[in-house]
């Protein structure tokens, strides 16, 4: 592979010193980051394994090494970037109490989150509905981990909770404006949905008018 | 080439029947065989091969009518989202209220869906594998759908505030709950879950008891015999 500078994330050439192991992280954490920006520009039919290790900075063989194959480097690339926004809304969920509150504070990290980093972004939310059906499969997880997050706050509410069929409904439709907003490359502004989403999620659990006072 | 001729194909040799007839004819048997061909496996494994054999066309006939795959998927695919379009414009018109409409538009929806799974599962889950035109076309769709519900917004009690999002959010929920169902084998049970998806559209319009009341409306057998009714056959591309 012909490479004439070394990119500021990729390890000194020839002896250093750092461990092997050390070595094949940092290779494999520098070969998934560029499955979230090679996909973000090319969408994923497009990315090809030579795409990847351009971007990554690593020889065919490593890219080998680490992956079988494009599909499994996209999945790893998925599965750690939905494990850190899942992970990331858990803990923005939970640092606040009562109902209302949990889920302004799970939607409003998740859209920061996603706003942060458009080529993770995209990854997470447009091209893993293109990536095959494992990788649907492993969306529809995260989108049940979503749900499962509104559920087992709602089990709180005094009311009796509506439908089970309402808190895939409320993520589906959060996930369908957040996409929506993404294909137009509204990313950064993300944020500002916030307020509305909110509202239209709250509306199911309290009702109209405390829904629309938060 | 199959050696034997099926069931929809024109007979071979001369026959007499005029050329616009006979090209229509095997544009619909091409994108019909997209529709079957996709949903078996999936957008990125379809074939031009396995299009024209499903078809029972030759090569040269598909790249007469398509310049490759994805034409060819795009123009199925707006077929089946404008059939269905049709059929719930067309059902919903029937109804006197907005939240009959709604009632009549989305039975309509499940139904159609629920009876050609493989339409179910080119328009829900393969368009969003299909390549930015294909997102194109499917954003143009879910936006037809939002204006559909977006009367809605007139809808609420005197002094109930509606969210600003709830026309977009209701489609999305919906397309969640029909792509989930899609992916798990379990399209023909669509239409049973009209009244909870119902009730759940309607409430962020109308307030809880109102939608609740819809709900239980749908859930009289008769409700949804009679859109079915309305409806048997004719489930083409």
């Amino acid at each position: 592979m012909a490479r004439s500078g070394r990119q500021e994330h990729q390890l000194p050439p020839g002896r250093h010193g750092l461990s092997r192991s050390f070595v094949a992280q940092n290779q494999r954490e520098r070969i998934l980051t560029a499955v979230a920006d090679v996909t973000s520009a090319a969408s994923y039919p497009e990315m090809t394994v030579e795409d990847i290790i351009v971007t990554a900075g690593v020889s065919r063989r490593t890219f080998y090494e680490h992956f079988e194959n494009k599909e499994q480097a996209f999945l790893a690339a998925y599965d750690e970037a939905s494990a850190r926004l899942l992970a990331a809304v858990r803990a923005a969920y939970e640092s606040r109490q009562g109902f209302a509150e949990r889920i302004g504070a799970g939607i409003e990290a998740f859209l920061f989150l996603l706003a942060a980093d458009p080529p993770f972004a995209r990854m997470c939310i447009v091209e893993v509905m293109a990536a095959g059906p494992e990788a649907v499969a492993r969306r529809n997880a995260v989108m049940g981990g979503f749900a499962e997050m509104i559920e087992e706050n709602a089990r709180e509410l005094a009311e009796s909770p509506p439908s089970e069929l309402t808190a895939e409904t409320v993520v589906g439709g959060i996930y369908d404006v957040v996409y929506t907003r993404i294909l137009r490359g509204e990313i950064r502004e993300l944020p500002t949905l916030a307020p509305d989403l909110v509202q239209t999620t709250l509306v199911h659990y309290l009702g109209p008018d405390a829904a629309s006072q938060l | 080439m199959p050696s034997t001729r099926m069931p929809h194909q024109l007979p071979s040799g001369r026959h007499g029947l005029p050329r616009s007839f006979v090209e229509n004819n095997q544009r619909q048997r091409v994108l019909r065989a997209v529709v079957e061909v996709a949903s078996g496996t999936g957008y990125g494994g379809l074939t031009v091969r396995d299009v024209i054999t499903r078809a029972g066309v030759s090569r040269r006939t598909f790249y007469e009518h398509f310049e490759n795959k994805e034409q060819a998927f795009l123009a199925a695919y707006e077929a089946v989202v404008r059939r269905l379009a049709e059929d719930v414009q067309a059902s919903s018109a029937r109804g006197g209220s907005w939240s009959e409409r709604v009632t009549l538009g989305l039975a309509t929806f499940l139904e159609r869906l629920a009876g050609d799974p493989a339409v179910a599962h080119l328009c829900v889950v393969e368009v969003l594998a299909a390549g930015p035109a294909a997102l194109t076309k499917r954003a143009a769709a879910m936006d037809a759908f939002r204006r559909f519900l977006e009367p809605g917004l007139e809808e609420a009690p005197p002094g109930m505030p509606v969210p600003a999002l709830a026309a977009e959010t209701a489609v999305g929920g919906v397309y969640e709950v029909v792509y989930s169902a899609v992916l798990q084998g379990r399209t023909a049970e669509l239409p049973t879950l009209l009244p909870d998806l119902l009730q759940i559209m309607l409430l962020p319009f109308v307030g809880a008891e109102a939608a609740a009341a819809e709900a239980m409306r749908a859930r009289r057998p008769e409700a949804g015999q009679s859109t079915m009714a309305m409806q048997s056959g004719n489930t083409e591309p």
